[in-house]
Protein backbone atom coordinates (compact mmCIF):
# COMPACT_ATOMS: atom_id res chain seq x y z
CA UNK A 1 0.00 0.00 0.00
CA UNK A 2 1.31 3.35 -0.99
CA UNK A 3 0.75 5.74 1.71
CA UNK A 4 0.92 9.53 -0.29
CA UNK A 5 2.36 12.46 1.53
CA UNK A 6 3.05 14.92 -0.42
CA UNK A 7 -0.07 17.54 -1.72
CA UNK A 8 1.98 17.99 -4.96
CA UNK A 9 2.07 14.48 -6.10
CA UNK A 10 -1.25 13.58 -4.44
CA UNK A 11 -2.75 16.38 -7.13
CA UNK A 12 -1.04 15.09 -10.32
CA UNK A 13 -2.02 11.55 -9.33
CA UNK A 14 -5.56 12.16 -8.73
CA UNK A 15 -5.90 13.95 -12.31
CA UNK A 16 -4.16 10.41 -13.73
CA UNK A 17 -6.10 8.16 -11.58
CA UNK A 18 -9.48 10.24 -9.99
CA UNK A 19 -10.13 6.76 -8.43
CA UNK A 20 -7.04 5.98 -6.62
CA UNK A 21 -8.30 6.52 -3.58
CA UNK A 22 -11.78 5.25 -3.69
CA UNK A 23 -10.43 1.56 -5.76
CA UNK A 24 -8.38 -0.43 -3.81
CA UNK A 25 -7.28 -2.13 -6.46
CA UNK A 26 -4.76 1.04 -7.14
CA UNK A 27 -3.17 0.51 -3.40
CA UNK A 28 -3.06 3.78 -2.85
CA UNK A 29 -4.16 5.59 0.72
CA UNK A 30 -3.87 9.60 1.60
CA UNK A 31 -3.83 10.86 5.87
CA UNK A 32 -6.12 13.53 6.87
CA UNK A 33 -3.76 15.94 7.00
CA UNK A 34 -3.65 15.48 3.22
CA UNK A 35 -7.08 16.80 2.40
CA UNK A 36 -6.65 19.44 4.79
CA UNK A 37 -3.89 20.82 2.77
CA UNK A 38 -5.12 20.27 -0.56
CA UNK A 39 -8.69 22.36 0.56
CA UNK A 40 -7.04 24.86 3.05
CA UNK A 41 -4.18 25.90 1.72
CA UNK A 42 -4.27 29.23 -0.27
CA UNK A 43 -1.38 28.57 -2.79
CA UNK A 44 -3.24 25.09 -3.79
CA UNK A 45 -6.33 27.14 -4.24
CA UNK A 46 -4.36 29.30 -6.75
CA UNK A 47 -2.42 26.58 -8.19
CA UNK A 48 -4.48 24.04 -8.89
CA UNK A 49 -8.08 25.86 -9.24
CA UNK A 50 -9.02 22.27 -10.92
CA UNK A 51 -8.47 20.64 -7.42
CA UNK A 52 -12.45 20.82 -6.41
CA UNK A 53 -13.63 18.28 -9.07
CA UNK A 54 -11.76 15.96 -6.72
CA UNK A 55 -13.42 16.61 -3.59
CA UNK A 56 -15.35 13.51 -3.29
CA UNK A 57 -12.16 11.34 -4.28
CA UNK A 58 -10.04 12.75 -2.03
CA UNK A 59 -10.59 9.56 1.00
CA UNK A 60 -8.23 9.70 3.90
CA UNK A 61 -6.92 7.23 6.47
CA UNK A 62 -10.16 5.89 8.37
CA UNK A 63 -9.63 7.05 11.98
CA UNK A 64 -10.44 3.82 13.29
CA UNK A 65 -6.85 2.16 12.55
CA UNK A 66 -5.54 5.12 14.60
CA UNK A 67 -6.91 2.89 17.44
CA UNK A 68 -5.23 -0.05 17.02
CA UNK A 69 -2.90 -1.84 18.68
CA UNK A 70 -0.27 -2.16 16.04
CA UNK A 71 -0.70 1.63 15.47
CA UNK A 72 -0.16 2.47 19.00
CA UNK A 73 3.03 -0.05 19.54
CA UNK A 74 4.67 1.65 16.37
CA UNK A 75 3.36 5.24 17.96
CA UNK A 76 5.67 4.69 21.16
CA UNK A 77 8.41 3.70 19.13
CA UNK A 78 8.27 6.57 16.62
CA UNK A 79 7.62 8.83 20.13
CA UNK A 80 10.76 7.62 21.62
CA UNK A 81 12.70 7.38 18.54
CA UNK A 82 11.68 10.93 17.05
CA UNK A 83 14.38 12.89 18.63
CA UNK A 84 17.27 10.55 17.77
CA UNK A 85 20.39 12.66 15.51
CA UNK A 86 19.82 12.32 11.94
CA UNK A 87 23.01 10.68 10.70
CA UNK A 88 22.86 12.43 7.46
CA UNK A 89 23.09 16.52 9.16
CA UNK A 90 24.26 15.44 12.85
CA UNK A 91 20.79 16.97 14.16
CA UNK A 92 18.02 15.64 15.80
CA UNK A 93 15.20 14.90 13.21
CA UNK A 94 12.60 17.24 13.43
CA UNK A 95 9.38 15.70 12.46
CA UNK A 96 5.80 17.27 13.11
CA UNK A 97 2.58 15.46 15.07
CA UNK A 98 1.48 14.53 11.52
CA UNK A 99 5.07 13.74 10.23
CA UNK A 100 5.13 11.39 13.72
CA UNK A 101 1.34 9.75 13.07
CA UNK A 102 2.46 9.29 9.19
CA UNK A 103 5.68 7.72 10.20
CA UNK A 104 3.72 5.52 12.63
CA UNK A 105 1.23 4.16 9.84
CA UNK A 106 3.96 2.88 7.90
CA UNK A 107 5.89 0.99 10.53
CA UNK A 108 2.17 -0.13 11.67
CA UNK A 109 1.16 -1.56 8.44
CA UNK A 110 4.16 -1.63 6.26
CA UNK A 111 3.27 0.97 3.81
CA UNK A 112 5.43 2.31 1.28
CA UNK A 113 6.16 6.15 1.70
CA UNK A 114 5.75 8.85 -0.82
CA UNK A 115 7.15 12.02 -0.23
CA UNK A 116 8.89 14.76 -0.77
CA UNK A 117 10.05 15.64 2.70
CA UNK A 118 13.44 15.01 3.01
CA UNK A 119 13.50 14.79 6.83
CA UNK A 120 10.84 12.51 7.35
CA UNK A 121 12.44 10.30 4.17
CA UNK A 122 15.71 10.36 6.12
CA UNK A 123 13.56 9.24 9.44
CA UNK A 124 11.65 6.02 8.15
CA UNK A 125 14.78 5.06 6.16
CA UNK A 126 17.53 5.49 9.20
CA UNK A 127 15.35 4.38 11.96
CA UNK A 128 13.07 1.16 10.04
CA UNK A 129 14.93 0.75 6.53
CA UNK A 130 11.84 2.15 4.46
CA UNK A 131 12.37 3.78 1.36
CA UNK A 132 10.65 6.35 -0.32
CA UNK A 133 8.10 5.40 -3.98
CA UNK A 134 8.51 8.25 -6.51
CA UNK A 135 5.30 8.88 -8.29
CA UNK A 136 6.41 7.56 -11.54
CA UNK A 137 7.07 4.18 -9.84
CA UNK A 138 3.41 4.60 -8.34
CA UNK A 139 2.00 5.25 -12.29
CA UNK A 140 4.10 2.41 -13.32
CA UNK A 141 2.77 0.04 -10.76
CA UNK A 142 -0.68 0.78 -12.44
CA UNK A 143 0.41 0.02 -15.74
CA UNK A 144 2.09 -3.23 -15.11
CA UNK A 145 -1.52 -4.07 -13.54
CA UNK A 146 -2.84 -2.87 -16.36
CA UNK A 147 -5.21 -0.95 -14.00
CA UNK A 148 -5.53 1.69 -16.90
CA UNK A 149 -4.21 2.38 -20.55
CA UNK A 150 -1.93 5.49 -21.25
CA UNK A 151 -3.27 7.95 -23.25
CA UNK A 152 -2.70 11.36 -24.40
CA UNK A 153 -4.65 13.03 -21.95
CA UNK A 154 -2.24 11.35 -19.37
CA UNK A 155 0.63 11.82 -21.11
CA UNK A 156 -0.25 15.61 -21.06
CA UNK A 157 -1.07 15.55 -17.46
CA UNK A 158 2.45 14.04 -16.84
CA UNK A 159 3.66 17.45 -19.33
CA UNK A 160 2.38 19.24 -16.49
CA UNK A 161 4.62 17.75 -13.80
CA UNK A 162 7.30 19.94 -15.10
CA UNK A 163 4.85 23.13 -14.87
CA UNK A 164 3.80 22.64 -11.24
CA UNK A 165 7.81 22.60 -10.73
CA UNK A 166 7.35 18.53 -9.75
CA UNK A 167 10.15 16.86 -8.80
CA UNK A 168 12.71 15.05 -11.20
CA UNK A 169 11.56 10.90 -10.74
CA UNK A 170 13.90 8.61 -11.05
CA UNK A 171 16.26 7.40 -13.69
CA UNK A 172 14.80 3.65 -13.97
CA UNK A 173 11.63 4.69 -13.47
CA UNK A 174 11.80 6.91 -16.22
CA UNK A 175 13.08 3.98 -17.87
CA UNK A 176 10.35 1.39 -17.03
CA UNK A 177 8.31 3.92 -18.19
CA UNK A 178 9.02 3.82 -21.82
CA UNK A 179 9.72 0.75 -21.52
CA UNK A 180 5.63 0.06 -20.47
CA UNK A 181 4.47 2.79 -22.39
CA UNK A 182 6.53 3.31 -25.31
CA UNK A 183 6.10 7.08 -25.13
CA UNK A 184 8.96 9.26 -24.32
CA UNK A 185 9.04 10.64 -20.63
CA UNK A 186 8.69 14.19 -20.74
CA UNK A 187 12.27 15.95 -20.39
CA UNK A 188 13.38 17.73 -17.35
CA UNK B 1 12.62 10.12 27.46
CA UNK B 2 16.21 9.10 27.55
CA UNK B 3 17.23 5.37 26.51
CA UNK B 4 19.20 3.55 29.47
CA UNK B 5 21.12 0.88 27.47
CA UNK B 6 21.13 -0.25 31.84
CA UNK B 7 17.23 -1.07 31.79
CA UNK B 8 17.69 -3.37 29.08
CA UNK B 9 20.70 -5.27 30.45
CA UNK B 10 18.11 -5.71 33.68
CA UNK B 11 15.35 -7.16 31.62
CA UNK B 12 18.02 -9.73 29.82
CA UNK B 13 19.36 -10.97 33.17
CA UNK B 14 15.80 -11.21 34.14
CA UNK B 15 14.65 -13.20 31.18
CA UNK B 16 17.73 -15.09 31.18
CA UNK B 17 18.63 -13.98 28.24
CA UNK B 18 22.75 -13.84 27.11
CA UNK B 19 24.22 -10.93 24.46
CA UNK B 20 24.62 -13.71 21.90
CA UNK B 21 21.69 -15.48 22.31
CA UNK B 22 19.70 -11.82 22.28
CA UNK B 23 21.77 -10.58 19.06
CA UNK B 24 20.63 -13.95 17.44
CA UNK B 25 17.16 -13.44 18.21
CA UNK B 26 16.78 -10.27 16.43
CA UNK B 27 19.49 -11.26 13.71
CA UNK B 28 22.15 -8.27 14.84
CA UNK B 29 26.03 -8.39 15.76
CA UNK B 30 26.79 -9.05 19.40
CA UNK B 31 28.69 -5.78 18.86
CA UNK B 32 25.29 -3.90 18.29
CA UNK B 33 23.68 -4.99 21.33
CA UNK B 34 26.92 -4.17 23.35
CA UNK B 35 26.29 -0.95 21.83
CA UNK B 36 22.61 -1.00 23.17
CA UNK B 37 23.93 -1.86 26.65
CA UNK B 38 26.43 1.27 26.02
CA UNK B 39 23.50 3.56 25.79
CA UNK B 40 23.55 3.71 22.32
CA UNK B 41 19.78 4.34 21.01
CA UNK B 42 18.69 1.48 19.17
CA UNK B 43 17.35 2.16 15.41
CA UNK B 44 13.52 1.78 15.35
CA UNK B 45 12.94 -1.32 13.90
CA UNK B 46 15.69 -2.86 16.34
CA UNK B 47 13.58 -1.21 19.29
CA UNK B 48 10.37 -2.86 18.08
CA UNK B 49 12.00 -6.11 17.67
CA UNK B 50 13.59 -6.30 20.94
CA UNK B 51 10.20 -5.35 22.49
CA UNK B 52 8.51 -7.92 20.61
CA UNK B 53 11.32 -10.51 22.04
CA UNK B 54 11.49 -9.44 25.53
CA UNK B 55 7.41 -8.75 25.84
CA UNK B 56 8.31 -5.24 27.17
CA UNK B 57 6.68 -1.46 26.52
CA UNK B 58 8.65 0.14 24.58
CA UNK B 59 8.98 2.99 27.09
CA UNK B 60 10.10 0.67 29.80
CA UNK B 61 13.51 0.87 28.32
CA UNK B 62 13.80 4.74 28.35
CA UNK B 63 13.95 6.53 31.81
CA UNK B 64 11.90 10.01 32.55
CA UNK B 65 13.92 13.24 32.34
CA UNK B 66 13.00 16.17 34.36
CA UNK B 67 11.34 18.85 32.48
CA UNK B 68 12.78 21.58 30.93
CA UNK B 69 9.53 23.74 31.43
CA UNK B 70 8.19 25.82 33.81
CA UNK B 71 5.28 28.23 34.83
CA UNK B 72 2.43 26.92 32.84
CA UNK B 73 -0.96 28.70 32.76
CA UNK B 74 -1.57 30.72 36.05
CA UNK B 75 -4.29 33.32 34.46
CA UNK B 76 -7.04 32.79 32.97
CA UNK B 77 -9.77 34.72 30.69
CA UNK B 78 -11.99 36.87 32.83
CA UNK B 79 -13.93 34.10 35.21
CA UNK B 80 -12.65 30.90 34.25
CA UNK B 81 -10.48 29.45 37.49
CA UNK B 82 -7.10 28.02 37.15
CA UNK B 83 -7.49 24.45 37.77
CA UNK B 84 -4.85 21.37 37.34
CA UNK B 85 -6.10 20.62 34.35
CA UNK B 86 -5.49 23.83 32.39
CA UNK B 87 -2.19 23.89 33.93
CA UNK B 88 -1.31 20.48 32.46
CA UNK B 89 -2.45 21.21 28.95
CA UNK B 90 -0.64 24.37 29.01
CA UNK B 91 2.63 22.54 29.77
CA UNK B 92 1.83 19.66 27.24
CA UNK B 93 1.38 22.91 24.60
CA UNK B 94 5.33 24.19 26.07
CA UNK B 95 6.71 20.96 26.35
CA UNK B 96 6.25 20.31 22.87
CA UNK B 97 8.17 23.25 21.68
CA UNK B 98 11.16 22.44 24.37
CA UNK B 99 13.12 20.80 21.88
CA UNK B 100 13.30 23.48 19.87
CA UNK B 101 15.19 25.92 22.98
CA UNK B 102 17.53 22.80 23.64
CA UNK B 103 20.55 23.32 23.47
CA UNK B 104 20.05 27.51 22.37
CA UNK B 105 22.49 29.67 25.01
CA UNK B 106 20.77 32.25 26.40
CA UNK B 107 21.34 36.11 26.16
CA UNK B 108 23.88 36.82 28.76
CA UNK B 109 22.35 40.34 29.66
CA UNK B 110 18.17 40.51 29.70
CA UNK B 111 16.28 42.84 31.26
CA UNK B 112 15.19 42.00 35.39
CA UNK B 113 13.59 43.70 37.39
CA UNK B 114 13.73 43.01 40.87
CA UNK B 115 11.25 45.08 43.83
CA UNK B 116 11.38 45.07 47.78
CA UNK B 117 7.94 44.72 47.83
CA UNK B 118 4.58 45.20 45.92
CA UNK B 119 2.88 49.02 47.09
CA UNK B 120 1.42 51.52 44.75
CA UNK B 121 5.04 52.79 45.10
CA UNK B 122 6.84 50.33 43.20
CA UNK B 123 3.60 49.76 40.92
CA UNK B 124 4.81 53.50 39.33
CA UNK B 125 8.03 52.69 39.69
CA UNK B 126 7.70 49.20 37.75
CA UNK B 127 5.39 50.89 35.36
CA UNK B 128 7.57 53.46 34.49
CA UNK B 129 10.53 51.55 34.28
CA UNK B 130 8.57 48.96 31.32
CA UNK B 131 7.03 51.90 29.49
CA UNK B 132 10.16 53.37 28.83
CA UNK B 133 12.03 50.18 27.76
CA UNK B 134 8.71 49.76 25.29
CA UNK B 135 9.38 53.45 23.77
CA UNK B 136 5.95 54.11 24.73
CA UNK B 137 5.30 58.16 24.21
CA UNK B 138 4.89 59.93 27.78
CA UNK B 139 0.96 60.07 28.47
CA UNK B 140 -0.35 57.51 25.43
CA UNK B 141 -1.69 53.78 26.06
CA UNK B 142 0.37 50.75 25.48
CA UNK B 143 -0.84 49.61 21.87
CA UNK B 144 -0.23 46.07 20.92
CA UNK B 145 3.07 47.09 18.57
CA UNK B 146 4.21 48.29 21.66
CA UNK B 147 3.87 45.28 24.01
CA UNK B 148 5.34 43.41 21.21
CA UNK B 149 8.33 45.65 21.01
CA UNK B 150 8.49 45.04 24.84
CA UNK B 151 8.49 41.65 24.94
CA UNK B 152 11.53 41.15 22.45
CA UNK B 153 13.45 43.57 24.44
CA UNK B 154 12.79 41.64 27.76
CA UNK B 155 14.43 38.67 25.22
CA UNK B 156 10.69 36.99 25.41
CA UNK B 157 10.73 34.53 22.41
CA UNK B 158 6.84 34.87 21.98
CA UNK B 159 5.40 31.65 19.99
CA UNK B 160 2.25 32.01 18.68
CA UNK B 161 -0.25 28.67 18.93
CA UNK B 162 -3.77 27.53 18.77
CA UNK B 163 -4.42 26.80 22.59
CA UNK B 164 -6.98 23.88 23.39
CA UNK B 165 -9.93 25.47 24.37
CA UNK B 166 -10.07 24.10 27.85
CA UNK B 167 -6.81 26.34 28.17
CA UNK B 168 -8.99 29.55 28.30
CA UNK B 169 -6.52 31.97 28.61
CA UNK B 170 -4.85 34.73 25.91
CA UNK B 171 -1.47 34.40 26.80
CA UNK B 172 1.10 32.56 29.39
CA UNK B 173 4.64 32.90 30.49
CA UNK B 174 6.74 30.11 30.50
CA UNK B 175 10.42 29.26 30.89
CA UNK B 176 11.76 26.75 28.21
CA UNK B 177 15.31 25.23 28.78
CA UNK B 178 16.03 28.61 30.60
CA UNK B 179 14.49 30.66 28.13
CA UNK B 180 11.48 33.69 28.62
CA UNK B 181 8.73 32.44 26.34
CA UNK B 182 5.65 33.59 25.97
CA UNK B 183 3.00 31.30 24.68
CA UNK B 184 0.03 33.67 22.79
CA UNK B 185 -3.50 32.24 21.43
CA UNK B 186 -3.30 32.89 18.11
CA UNK B 187 -7.08 33.51 18.13
CA UNK B 188 -7.19 36.59 20.14
CA UNK B 189 -8.18 39.20 19.27
CA UNK B 190 -5.37 41.71 19.22
CA UNK B 191 -7.57 44.65 20.83
CA UNK B 192 -7.90 42.00 24.16
CA UNK B 193 -4.15 41.05 24.27
CA UNK B 194 -2.77 44.25 25.13
CA UNK B 195 -3.24 44.07 29.16
CA UNK B 196 -3.13 40.14 29.76
CA UNK B 197 0.60 40.33 27.29
CA UNK B 198 1.43 43.15 29.82
CA UNK B 199 0.57 40.97 32.58
CA UNK B 200 2.97 37.85 31.03
CA UNK B 201 5.81 41.00 30.43
CA UNK B 202 6.00 41.94 34.28
CA UNK B 203 6.14 38.05 34.87
CA UNK B 204 8.91 37.78 32.09
CA UNK B 205 10.71 40.38 33.87
CA UNK B 206 11.14 38.98 36.96
CA UNK B 207 12.56 36.11 35.88
CA UNK B 208 9.78 34.18 37.51
CA UNK B 209 9.71 31.71 40.24
CA UNK B 210 7.76 28.32 39.63
CA UNK B 211 4.94 28.97 42.36
CA UNK B 212 3.20 32.24 41.90
CA UNK B 213 1.53 34.12 44.72
CA UNK B 214 -1.56 35.89 44.83
CA UNK B 215 0.16 38.91 45.63
CA UNK B 216 2.56 38.70 42.84
CA UNK B 217 -0.70 38.36 40.44
CA UNK B 218 -1.81 41.24 41.69
CA UNK B 219 1.60 43.23 41.40
CA UNK B 220 1.66 41.84 37.51
CA UNK B 221 -2.05 43.11 36.87
CA UNK B 222 -1.52 46.55 38.56
CA UNK B 223 1.93 47.32 36.49
CA UNK B 224 -0.05 45.65 33.74
CA UNK B 225 -2.66 48.52 34.41
CA UNK B 226 -0.49 51.47 34.70
CA UNK B 227 1.75 50.57 31.59
CA UNK B 228 -1.22 50.10 29.48
CA UNK B 229 -3.43 53.48 30.79
CA UNK B 230 -0.44 55.92 32.51
CA UNK B 231 -2.27 57.79 35.48
CA UNK B 232 -1.76 61.10 32.84
CA UNK B 233 -4.08 59.38 30.30
CA UNK B 234 -6.77 58.42 32.82
CA UNK B 235 -6.63 62.08 34.29
CA UNK B 236 -7.11 62.98 30.59
CA UNK B 237 -10.25 61.16 29.43
CA UNK B 238 -11.58 61.77 32.89
CA UNK B 239 -11.29 65.21 32.35
CA UNK B 240 -13.40 65.14 28.58
CA UNK B 241 -16.21 63.26 30.69
CA UNK B 242 -17.18 65.28 33.60
CA UNK B 243 -20.97 66.34 33.69
CA UNK B 244 -22.07 63.71 30.88
CA UNK B 245 -24.31 60.98 30.95
CA UNK B 246 -23.44 57.53 30.93
CA UNK B 247 -24.42 57.00 26.73
CA UNK B 248 -22.15 60.85 26.20
CA UNK B 249 -19.44 59.13 28.20
CA UNK B 250 -19.49 55.68 26.46
CA UNK B 251 -19.35 57.72 23.08
CA UNK B 252 -16.06 60.00 24.10
CA UNK B 253 -14.34 56.69 25.45
CA UNK B 254 -15.44 55.18 22.14
CA UNK B 255 -13.39 57.82 20.30
CA UNK B 256 -10.34 57.69 22.79
CA UNK B 257 -10.24 53.81 22.32
CA UNK B 258 -10.43 54.24 18.65
CA UNK B 259 -7.80 56.66 18.23
CA UNK B 260 -5.15 55.03 20.84
CA UNK B 261 -5.78 51.25 20.23
CA UNK B 262 -7.33 49.54 23.11
CA UNK B 263 -10.64 48.30 24.17
CA UNK B 264 -13.35 50.49 26.21
CA UNK B 265 -14.09 47.81 28.76
CA UNK B 266 -10.16 48.08 30.70
CA UNK B 267 -10.26 52.21 30.80
CA UNK B 268 -14.25 52.37 32.03
CA UNK B 269 -13.53 50.43 34.78
CA UNK B 270 -10.78 52.62 36.03
CA UNK B 271 -12.24 55.44 36.03
CA UNK B 272 -15.66 54.19 36.98
CA UNK B 273 -15.25 50.66 38.64
CA UNK B 274 -18.78 50.69 40.20
CA UNK B 275 -20.53 52.08 37.22
CA UNK B 276 -22.21 48.99 36.00
CA UNK B 277 -24.43 49.87 33.38
CA UNK B 278 -21.87 52.43 31.87
CA UNK B 279 -19.45 48.80 31.69
CA UNK B 280 -22.39 47.33 30.12
CA UNK B 281 -22.78 49.60 27.22
CA UNK B 282 -19.21 50.08 26.58
CA UNK B 283 -19.25 45.92 26.68
CA UNK B 284 -20.91 46.32 24.02
CA UNK B 285 -19.20 48.69 21.51
CA UNK B 286 -16.38 46.62 22.50
CA UNK B 287 -18.07 43.64 20.57
CA UNK B 288 -19.00 45.89 17.91
CA UNK B 289 -15.03 46.93 17.54
CA UNK B 290 -13.72 43.51 17.57
CA UNK B 291 -15.80 42.99 14.28
CA UNK B 292 -13.56 45.28 12.56
CA UNK B 293 -9.89 44.80 14.30
CA UNK B 294 -8.14 41.70 13.48
CA UNK B 295 -7.47 38.52 15.63
CA UNK B 296 -3.92 37.66 15.47
CA UNK B 297 -4.67 34.85 12.86
CA UNK B 298 -6.31 37.80 10.30
CA UNK B 299 -3.50 39.74 10.63
CA UNK B 300 -0.50 36.91 9.98
CA UNK B 301 -3.14 35.73 7.22
CA UNK B 302 -4.09 39.28 6.15
CA UNK B 303 -2.05 39.18 2.72
CA UNK B 304 -2.92 35.12 1.78
CA UNK B 305 0.69 35.04 1.00
CA UNK B 306 3.90 33.14 2.66
CA UNK B 307 5.96 35.85 2.75
CA UNK B 308 3.30 38.52 3.72
CA UNK B 309 3.01 36.01 6.83
CA UNK B 310 6.42 35.69 7.32
CA UNK B 311 7.01 39.76 7.45
CA UNK B 312 4.46 40.06 10.22
CA UNK B 313 5.98 36.76 12.42
CA UNK B 314 9.37 38.88 12.49
CA UNK B 315 7.92 42.04 13.35
CA UNK B 316 6.11 40.56 16.60
CA UNK B 317 8.30 38.05 17.43
CA UNK B 318 12.01 38.79 16.04
CA UNK B 319 13.54 36.42 18.31
CA UNK B 320 11.29 33.05 17.85
CA UNK B 321 11.56 33.65 13.77
CA UNK B 322 15.58 33.78 14.18
CA UNK B 323 15.34 30.64 16.07
CA UNK B 324 12.77 29.13 13.62
CA UNK B 325 15.02 29.99 10.58
CA UNK B 326 18.45 29.20 12.53
CA UNK B 327 16.37 25.53 12.92
CA UNK B 328 14.54 25.35 9.93
CA UNK B 329 17.16 23.29 8.22
CA UNK B 330 16.55 20.17 10.66
CA UNK B 331 12.52 20.87 10.70
CA UNK B 332 10.82 19.25 8.56
CA UNK B 333 8.37 21.53 6.11
CA UNK B 334 5.23 20.01 8.42
CA UNK B 335 7.01 20.52 11.20
CA UNK B 336 7.77 24.07 10.35
CA UNK B 337 4.25 24.74 9.80
CA UNK B 338 3.11 23.52 13.42
CA UNK B 339 5.78 25.43 15.22
CA UNK B 340 4.75 28.88 13.15
CA UNK B 341 0.70 27.99 13.39
CA UNK B 342 0.23 27.57 9.30
CA UNK B 343 -2.61 25.29 10.27
CA UNK B 344 -2.88 24.65 6.16
CA UNK B 345 -3.91 28.41 5.81
CA UNK B 346 -0.46 28.62 3.49
CA UNK B 347 2.09 26.44 2.18
CA UNK B 348 4.40 24.96 5.03
CA UNK B 349 6.77 23.61 2.22
CA UNK B 350 7.27 27.40 0.78
CA UNK B 351 7.12 28.87 3.80
CA UNK B 352 10.11 26.97 5.07
CA UNK B 353 12.01 27.19 1.67
CA UNK B 354 11.24 31.12 2.43
CA UNK B 355 12.81 31.35 6.03
CA UNK B 356 15.84 29.44 5.20
CA UNK B 357 16.92 31.61 3.18
CA UNK B 358 17.58 34.01 5.62
CA UNK B 359 16.33 36.81 3.37
CA UNK B 360 14.29 39.46 5.14
CA UNK B 361 10.67 38.84 4.06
Amino acid sequence: MFVLCDTCVLLMLLRIAPDMLIDSRFNCVAPRQMRDEIFKTQKFKEKYPWRVRFGAKVQTLPESIFETVEYKRSQEIVKLTASNINEKNGKPFGLSHADKAIAACVVAFEYQLSTGDTDLRSYLNQEFGVSNVSPLEIINDWLARKLMDWDDNKQAILEDWRRCEEHAQPKEQIKAFEAITGRTYPAY
Amino acid sequence: MKWNGELLKSVCEQRGLSKLKLAEQLAVSRQTVYSWFADQVPKGHHLLKLCNVLGVEPASLFESEPSVVSVPVHRAKSNAKVTKERRQISHEVAEDFAPLFSGVSRAELLPVIRTDGFDENKVRETAAKLRQLAGIPEAKPCTYEHVFGLLSKLGCYVVFVPFPAEVKSYAFYSEVHGHRVVFVNRHSNVLDLVFFLLHEAVHAAFDEQKEISSELEDFCDAVAGQVQFPPEYIQFVKGLLTKLDDAQQASIIKKMAVENGHALYGLTKILFPDNKPLHGIVSKIDNGLRKNILTLDGLFFKSGESSGFLSIYRLLSPLFYSLIQSRADSLSARRVGELMGLESELDAAQVKTLIAKKQEP
